[in-house]
């Protein structure tokens, strides 16, 4: 895929060209007279009403099945797999010599029978294949080995792997990600069901000293583990995420394995399988925890990947859109992976500014103030809520007080202009972000 | 001004700045990735900065290594 390099200009007129139309219609707002005020002023209370209820039938369809999901599990009892099937553990690696060998570590701690890990090294600059080549050999459970190949992308790697790999069951994993001793073991027992395809591991945020990865943590929980679990009660689960993903051999070699032709090839080839057919389900107990951007910035250019990829990954298959039967769950869980995407940062962007420029021009400010609290004592319900289905720290309920007028706010931003930017094609690169040291 | 105003104030005063610096931010993202060195796509390998310098004896060493080489063949 090509460099940036020479997009700079088109996307900051993207961004000028965003702003200055925003920024225009607030000017006109202002010097119209006071009927047409009174007409926009009638327009954001309608656009209030209808963004509050569409916002409560997410959060209630959200929470209702990730409950159910929850109770499945829990209420009646887990289904245990007769025979564990072996697995192929794929890590691809590109100059993460920082972090590698934690991640090996703990593959290696795996509470599972027979395994093998392959760790491709994609063409790396750094100690990362020397790091890799000192685990070859078994060690426990686990036969190590490692692969080199050029430089080609993460869905080349993960392929690459995935084609040197010997088990029924493969699992990717990133190489900034460390596994629990359960996981492999969780994870697994979903495939005792011929109709499985994939299951979706449960990725939480590791490091939680800042503010911005804390809002992570928090995010994971409730904006991405939420709605897997929901999507998981009905087996459609939309992202099986690269940190911690377990598939069946045989689905991965039906839809020709990871499409190298966008920038989340997690999404792409999840929906690829749901498409083919197969069910994706969703354990929160195959636990992996994963670095998150440290920094605003690394957390723009994350963000702004994973919609671009997602984007791309819903371009490819449009046409699902519009085939509700015979696949339901199918249909909805891509109805909901397009409106999460597109619809509502841009709705959610547009009415946090002009609610604040109603407050500040028009003297409204009283109903959205109330509006916020509403909404603040809804997000605190929902982090406690699924803080305590994942059993995690209280500690990050408190961060619901800024989650969704600030860190939401933020991302959505974001994501709209990445959005822009990919219904115009503009070009893209992958980045690297900044890898902190693993703590030992 | 009331309680009510001070919130207001704050709650319109963070939206405004929030929205300000994402746009301040994803500018900044932006302008570093224009900043990175282009890689040579045709030869990933190949130097970009520096041209490789021979010591002065390490050319004669060589050639006298090759023949070397070729007289015990």
């Amino acid at each position: 895929m090509s460099r940036p390099g020479h997009s700079i200009w088109q996307s900051l007129g993207v961004v000028f060209v965003t702003v200055g139309l925003t920024l225009a219609f607030v000017v006109w707002a202002v010097l119209v007279g006071p009927e047409i005020q009174r007409i926009i002023v009638r327009a954001v209370v309608v656009t209030l009403i209808i963004f509050l209820v569409i916002l409560f039938l997410r959060y209630f369809s959200l929470l209702w099945f990730s409950y159910l999901g929850h109770a499945e599990r829990n209420v009646l009892g887990i289904r245990e797999i007769k025979e564990l099937p072996s697995v192929s553990i794929i890590v691809p690696a590109y100059n993460e010599g920082r972090v590698l060998e934690r991640a090996l570590t703990s593959l290696m701690r795996l509470e599972y029978p027979e395994y093998e890990v392959l760790v491709v090294d994609d063409g790396s600059t750094d100690d990362t294949l020397e790091i890799a080549s000192q685990w070859e050999g078994q060690r426990g459970a686990a036969l190590f080995r490692v692969i080199t190949k050029s430089n080609g992308g993460k869905a080349s790697a993960l392929n690459a792997g995935i084609a040197h790999s010997r088990h029924p069951l493969v699992m990717s994993m990133d190489a900034d990600s460390y596994l629990e001793p359960r996981t492999l073991l969780k994870g697994a027992r979903h495939f005792d069901d011929p109709a499985v395809g994939a299951v979706a591991g449960n990725v939480k945020v590791e490091n939680r000293g800042s503010i911005v990865t804390r809002l992570q943590a928090l995010e994971y929980i409730e904006g991405l583990n939420m709605p897997r679990r929901a999507q998981g009660f009905i087996a459609a689960v939309n992202i099986v995420p690269g940190p911690v993903g377990l598939f069946r051999r045989e689905a991965l070699e039906e839809v020709g394995g990871y499409d190298t032709d966008t920038y989340a090839e997690d999404a792409d080839l999840t929906l690829k399988m749901m498409a083919a057919g197969w069910r994706v389900e969703y354990e929160d107990q195959a636990v992996a925890w994963s670095e998150a951007p440290e920094s605003w910035r690394d957390l723009t250019q994350q963000r702004y990947r994973w919609t671009r990829g997602i984007l791309q990954a819903i371009r490819k298959r449009k046409g699902l859109f519009l085939r509700p039967f015979p696949d339901f769950p199918l249909w909805i869980s891509t109805i909901q992976l397009g409106f999460e995407a597109i619809v509502w940062p841009v709705m959610n962007v547009f009415a946090h500014l002009f609610f604040a420029i109603v407050a500040l021009l028009f003297g409204a400010g009283e109903l959205i103030l109330y509006w916020m609290i509403l909404l603040t004592l809804l997000d605190l319900v929902a982090a406690l809520v699924t803080v305590s289905m994942e059993e995690e720290s209280l500690g990050l309920v408190p961060m619901a007080l800024i989650y969704r007028f600030v860190f939401i706010l933020f991302l959505d931003v974001v994501k709209m202009f990445a959005t822009m930017e990919e219904l115009f094609r503009l070009d893209m690169g992958w980045g690297k972000l900044e890898r902190a040291e693993a703590p030992s | 001004m009331n309680v009510v105003d001070i919130l207001v104030s704050i709650v319109v005063v963070t939206i405004l700045v929030t929205i300000i610096l994402a746009i301040a931010t994803y500018v900044a993202y932006k302008l570093r990735l224009a900043r990175e060195p282009e890689r040579l796509e045709d030869d990933p390998g190949a130097l970009r900065y520096f041209v490789p310098y021979p010591p002065p004896g390490a050319v004669d060493a060589d050639e006298a290594d090759m023949e070397d080489h070729a007289a015990t063949a």
